[in-house]
């Protein structure tokens, strides 16, 4: 395991090498080498491509979203603030962004993703094939997480971050009210940075106030 | 014409798991945003359910890419390299990154079809109106900046959205600062002899130092050079409080150190050969003065 693999990275913190290693390279992007876009692009290309393909469910469109995001790091490579998270976190975060509004301009700004008709958000599982992806966190870490939520807590999770709904919306579609969902969502992320941090927080998540709404 | 909601605390911490996630209205995530930027509260509640999401990533299976795409990237930023003209030819290197980057890219461009609200609700604010202004905010724009200076988390958020909405955001950042108790607001101007054209912005400096600023028309950096942002209080040596740079695309965004608020403080920025400016280097190319609230 990684020095930093046991636990998730609040801003600011330190967060090893790995991370130093990132921003040097950005430094170096910064100053317009090349070089040091190709080595980011190394670094990242499987990570921000699965992202992008898993919610677009399109490889065009995740190629555009991934290409769009280094081009974006490329051209505004300031907007990276150090001691405000990682440079992966980040950076994904762009990708995701990106991806989400991909998906969200597909849509008519009036229509809901019809649960019959398309293709839904993968479960929230472990997948056969994650080492790449994760980078980071051991698999027991991550099993541990997501055996830790509830199944509508995953639902949410998965409609919200990979589905690309907003909160309002999974509520239209799993007839939960809003509040319950806002709950979920809330939950289900306590549930998964307790794991993933594996620490124990002074005010645990109350697993039965999740189903119901709070 | 939308105004741009202003939230709560607690109705952002109640917004908090759908923000991480990206799962708000983009209206509803822009007034978080807003917020952030004039709090005074770190809401620590947004970074600490951040850190969860990490453990999604995980659940991702891992997918290779097509070799093509780091060729196709890498040529589009050697692209940018080769076009990158001494500050001053902007219009060529904007067609050049337009003609090569892929639709999502021409962030100028798409920038005429921003949602107007952000622009029309500060409008009030940037009397008298500038020859150059009268195609409104959301045309032929060359440079957008949010600048949050001492919030804890909207810079690195800010840094998810694409270019189409950073303009509409960074105003409703300064707008919402500008409307904390004992903020002061400053609208930014070229000198006359900079012509119709030159920068403009809109600039909040908040009881706790913090400046944040929308900057419109300033073009982008090359190499090293840097914007730097300066509050001037009296006859005081004029303070760096941020620099930041643009990109191609006209955004950019940093932070820096506390602000000198006080009324009648000058705002002012000015394009430095690198970061690290203790005085500014002359000329200014814009500045303005914030006066005391209207009581």
């Amino acid at each position: 395991m990684e020095p930093t693999a046991s636990s998730p990275m609040p801003p600011g913190s330190v967060v090893g090498a790995a991370d130093d290693a990132d921003r040097a390279v950005l430094a170096r992007v910064a100053a317009g080498d090349l070089a040091a876009l190709e080595e980011l692009y190394e670094r990242y290309r499987i990570m921000a491509y699965s992202l992008a393909l898993r919610i677009t469910a399109d490889p065009s469109a995740a190629e555009d979203v991934v290409q769009d995001a280094f081009l974006g790091v490329w051209r505004n490579v300031a907007r990276y603030v150090e001691g405000r998270g990682s440079v992966r976190t980040w950076f994904l975060s762009i990708v995701h962004h990106r991806a989400i509004d991909a998906i969200r301009r597909r849509r008519p700004s009036t229509a809901l993703p019809d649960p019959e008709a398309g293709p839904s958000p993968a479960a929230l599982r472990l997948p056969d094939v994650w080492s790449e992806v994760a980078g980071r966190l051991d698999a027991a870490a991550i099993r541990r997480a997501l055996a830790d939520l509830t199944e509508v807590q995953r639902e949410a999770l998965e409609l919200a971050y990979f589905g690309g709904l907003t909160q309002l919306e999974i509520a239209e579609r799993t007839g939960a009210p809003l509040g319950t969902v806002k709950s979920r969502v809330r939950l289900g992320l306590m549930a998964l940075r307790a794991a993933l941090s594996a620490e124990v927080l002074s005010d645990p998540p109350e697993r039965s106030r999740s189903a119901g709404g709070a | 014409m939308n105004i741009v909601r202003v939230l709560a605390c607690e109705e952002v911490r109640d917004m908090a798991g759908a923000f991480v996630l990206d799962a708000l209205e983009s209206d509803e995530a822009d007034a978080v945003r807003a917020h952030l930027a004039g709090c005074g509260d770190p809401h620590a509640e947004i970074a600490d359910l951040a850190a969860a999401i990490p453990g999604l990533w995980e659940t991702t299976p891992s997918v290779e890419p097509p070799v093509t795409l780091k060729s196709r990237i890498l040529a589009a930023a050697a692209a940018d390299l080769r076009a990158a003209p001494e500050l001053g030819a902007t219009p060529e290197r904007s067609s050049t990154r337009d003609r090569l980057a892929p639709p999502a890219l021409r962030a100028t461009p798409g920038l005429a079809a921003v949602p107007r609200a952000g622009p029309a609700n500060v409008r009030p604010l940037l009397r008298p109106m500038r020859p150059g202004m009268t195609l409104g905010w959301a045309a032929g724009i060359a440079a957008v900046l949010a600048i949050a200076l001492l919030g804890a988390w909207n810079v690195v958020l800010q840094g998810q959205v694409g270019a189409q909405r950073t303009e509409q955001e960074a105003l409703a950042a300064v707008v919402r600062a500008g409307a904390t108790p004992g903020s002061l607001v400053a609208v930014l101007t070229a000198p006359e002899a900079s012509g119709p054209y030159g920068p403009i912005g809109l600039a909040a400096l908040t009881p706790n130092g913090s400046l944040t600023l929308a900057m419109h028309d300033l073009r982008p950096t090359s190499g090293a050079q840097v914007y730097q942002a300066w509050v001037i209080v009296g006859k005081a040596a004029p303070a760096p409080t941020g620099f930041f740079r643009v990109g191609d695309s006209g955004l950019g965004e940093i932070a820096a150190a506390p602000a000198p608020v006080a009324p009648g403080a000058v705002v002012a920025i000015t394009l430095e050969p690198g970061p690290g400016a203790t005085a500014p280097t002359l000329p200014i190319l814009a500045a303005g003065t914030a006066p005391a609230p209207a009581t």
